[in-house]
């Protein structure tokens, strides 16, 4: 049986991603993709009974709104937002039964910055270069390579989903606040910096520029931190690499980054607090924390296993 | 964690970390050229590493990357020198193709000029006078990456990028030159635009050219342009 997803309200962003993506085609400047902040992406999944790599849907700043043609069983995690079935007020992080014909609306993020709706069942979407992600720079994946508009439907067999109720641990919510401090590691071109601009980068607290999207999170510095002879050849770069261009405003590279670039790799962000960049937005401010490279892989593993623990 | 070093053509190599999940091939000393590093990543992709999904080649390096956390360097290291020990001959494709540019559509002739100290003739006459090898893709789909450019018409990229570049441009960054296959966000300075697409979701591979491909520019203007793109001449 298929429930068809009826976009009503689509909001700023609204994208169908999945994790982790695609691999395998960074040789030809083809990026990941995927859901930015996997973390949720995965709980969404899992409230509904999905696999983890299901396609779901990563809706910017909330605003948001679907209607179900067939009855089907919803989670909607992430950010901080109101969220209405009908009329009714639910509550986001856990899985939500919804009747033939009713409305799922997603009011606009007041903490963090995206909300991934899940739907249990089967998603009917083609796979593009191994992966469902949408990649809007080369029309790639999803619903017609493209965010969601006003009328836009995604059919979702829903055949043998059952409803059994599901909420997402606490400890597995984080808390959001304005400022975030994100753990880095060194990157190659860290060694570059002298002695004071490394510090003065670690102490910084670095605004997001309104002009970061799902490729780069740019920050501001509003001090300038010039590097001389930045101006090298292109090296490889992969998600959570920080550069720093030479007018000294650093990027960190996202998921739809690129697969080479050509500014110094400052720092690398911990795969541990890569999702959280996906919950930051322009107003909020980050810092850098430094670990080292056996720091990242241990607290890596740490937060796999408790997410483990608390999932069985 | 830097791993002890292998050797392949009289070249010796190095691996070292970029992050948690990828590592960087790269050369001890000299510069190997092109062709090694081309040969490095056909030799990898031939024989596949556990849970290898990606061979990265640029210019000077290889980046390496992996589906899970790296934490044993020394099993790679151990199976690359083997790959490298058993390597045989590799003959990489060279095609010539053509593309053809409109320099008139180019955005940063003013900065050219003041960086090169070139009028803007001289500068086009010098990059469509020249062959280029392919050397790698990335950035963005297609993104052609060209060895060759003259040292005269090397420029800096832009202090902080565009946000927007038009797909088909044709841009310097430092010593490279290349081609934008769709619009992207960039910092390349841009002299003008081919409409030719290299990029092809429903091919297999998406890209139409290879690694070692030679590439030369030829100067059209903005009708031709016009004419070319409307056909849909890709």
């Amino acid at each position: 049986m298929i429930s068809t997803l009826e976009v009503i309200k689509a909001g700023l962003l609204t994208t169908v991603q999945d994790i982790p993506g695609r691999n395998g085609l960074r040789k030809y400047g083809i990026p990941t993709s995927g859901a930015l902040d996997t973390h949720h992406a995965e709980l969404a999944n899992w409230l509904v009974g999905n696999p983890m790599e299901s396609p779901l849907l990563e809706i910017t700043l909330g605003n948001a709104e679907f209607r179900f043609t067939k009855g089907t069983v919803v989670g909607v995690t992430g950010g901080i937002a109101k969220l209405y079935v009908g009329d009714r007020s639910v509550q986001t992080n856990r899985n939500i039964k919804v009747e033939p014909g009713q409305t799922l609306r997603i009011e606009r993020v007041t903490k963090g910055a995206r909300m991934y709706l899940s739907v249990a069942g089967d998603w009917k979407l083609k796979k593009e270069l191994g992966s469902c992600s949408t990649y809007r720079t080369a029309e790639l994946g999803g619903f017609n390579g493209r965010e969601l508009r006003t009328g836009d439907r995604i059919e979702v067999d829903v055949s043998g989903v059952k409803f059994t109720e599901k909420v997402i641990p606490k400890k597995l919510m984080p808390h959001y606040s304005q400022h975030q401090m994100i753990r880095v590691m060194a990157g190659p071109e860290w060694k570059w910096l002298t002695e004071k601009q490394q510090e003065k980068i670690l102490e910084l607290r670095f605004g997001v520029s309104s002009t970061s999207n799902r490729m780069g999170l740019r920050l501001n510095s509003k001090m300038a931190l010039n590097i001389q002879d930045s101006e090298f050849s292109s090296v490889p770069v992969v998600p959570g690499i920080v550069q720093l261009p030479p007018g000294g405003n650093p990027i960190v590279l996202m998921n739809d980054a690129q697969s080479v670039g050509g500014y110094p790799r400052i720092l690398k962000v911990a795969d541990a607090d890569l999702w959280r960049l996906g919950q930051v937005w322009q107003g909020n401010e980050i810092s850098f924390s430094l670990i080292d490279r056996r720091g990242a892989l241990e607290l890596f593993d740490y937060y796999r296993e408790l997410r483990a623990s608390y999932l069985t | 964690m830097i791993s002890r070093s292998l050797q392949i053509e009289q070249s010796e190599w190095q691996l070292i970390p970029l992050g948690e999940r990828a590592l960087v091939l790269e050369p001890v000393a000299e510069e190997p050229g092109l062709s090694v590093i081309h040969k490095i990543c056909f030799l990898i992709e031939q024989s596949g590493l556990d849970g290898l999904t990606d061979v990265v080649p640029t210019y000077k390096c290889i980046a390496l990357l992996f589906k899970e956390s790296i934490t044993d360097t020394g099993t790679i290291t151990a199976k690359l020198s083997e790959i490298f020990e058993h390597a045989g001959d590799y003959t990489p494709r060279n095609d010539l193709i053509r593309v053809p540019v409109c320099y008139e559509l180019g955005l940063d002739w003013d900065s050219m000029e003041s960086q090169t100290g070139l009028k803007k003739e001289k500068i086009i006459q010098i990059h469509s006078g020249t062959t280029y090898t392919l050397a790698m893709m990335g950035f963005i789909p297609g993104f052609l990456y060209l060895e060759g450019l003259d040292n005269k018409i090397i420029c800096p990229r832009k202090n902080e990028p565009r946000t927007k570049v038009p797909a088909g441009s044709v841009g310097i960054g430092g010593d490279q030159t290349g081609v934008y296959s769709l619009e992207s966000p960039g910092g390349w300075q841009i002299i003008g635009r081919t409409p030719l697409n290299f990029f092809n979701k429903d091919q297999d591979p998406p890209v139409s050219v290879s690694l070692g491909d030679r590439i030369r520019f030829e100067p059209i203007s903005e009708e031709e342009f016009r004419k070319m793109e409307s056909g849909g001449n890709s």
